[in-house]
């Protein structure tokens, strides 16, 4: 378990900022989804909404393992992290629907996520080196 | 093997469009990638420059799977590919590399990948829909 810097944290944490999750099946294929509903609980902590997820959804329920990327021009960061749990009840799930209400959409359930590691995925000589 | 159908083909072209790669380790850790080198030469293969592909092209020998992520807005498809060639030499590394050259990059090579499945992966109920 690893604490995301400020600068990640804030990648992370802007609207504007590009976001995509990665999960992978069973049997080997990985598949991405553009993340839009995320929110950083702590420094070691992310949410997501399960808002039409049906493919991440299940390849969670075997393999754990997921990666965000977060970008924004030449800067992007990867962010390794591990599922912990899935929450269908509480304050975040609430505050998150009324987010997405807005924009018709509701998200089912909340998975948290543990961060392991951060590399630099930005465009340049770092990119690929492990920050965290 | 199937053919990317053109809407798909057409949103991948226009400017402004994300496009990522994401594979997989055998460990089955997912990796995603932003690349502007990605493109569809014909509507059954994708390729993508090797440019700064460390953990990519790491991935990509040890597990041939893989998905390209389009999206633009509310649009978003995945194309799952499988790897066919990875081409070290040849005209079409040489005329990606005079490309890249305009931008101070370089390509070590090119993976080739054969197209499997394409999928709805828009902001929508549709999200998940296998197109071909």
């Amino acid at each position: 378990m690893v604490q995301m810097l400020p600068i990640v944290m804030d990648m992370l944490i802007r609207p504007e900022t590009h976001k995509v999750m990665s999960t992978v099946s069973v049997d080997g294929q990985p598949h991405s989804i553009v993340c839009g509903s995320l929110i950083v609980i702590d420094s070691e902590t992310i949410v997501v909404g399960e808002v039409n997820m049906y493919t991440t959804c299940k390849n969670l329920e075997t393999n754990s393992k997921v990666e965000f990327l977060a970008w924004s021009g030449r800067e992007a960061y990867g962010i390794q992290a591990e599922a912990v749990g899935r929450v269908t009840k509480g304050p975040v799930l609430e505050k998150m629907n009324q987010h997405l209400d807005k924009m018709n959409m509701v998200a089912k359930a909340l998975w948290e996520f543990r961060v392991c590691s951060v590399y630099d995925e930005g465009v340049g000589d770092l990119s690929g080196t492990r920050i965290l | 093997m199937v053919n990317i159908p053109a809407n798909v083909i057409e949103l991948m072209n226009k400017e402004g469009t994300v496009k990522a790669l994401v594979t997989s380790s055998k460990k089955g850790m997912p990796h995603a990638i932003i690349a502007g080198t990605i493109m569809s030469p014909a509507p059954n293969t994708m390729v993508i420059g090797e440019v700064l592909m460390k953990v990519s092209s790491k991935n990509l020998k040890e597990n041939e799977e893989a998905a390209f992520l389009i999206t633009s807005g509310k649009d978003a498809y995945e194309i799952n590919c499988k790897v066919k060639a990875r081409l070290d030499k040849g005209p079409e590394l040489d005329g990606m590399n005079k490309v890249l050259e305009t931008m101070h990059m370089h390509a070590a090579a090119i993976w080739v990948f054969t197209v499997e499945a394409v999928f709805d992966q828009s902001a929508s109920p549709k999200a998940g829909t296998k197109l071909a």
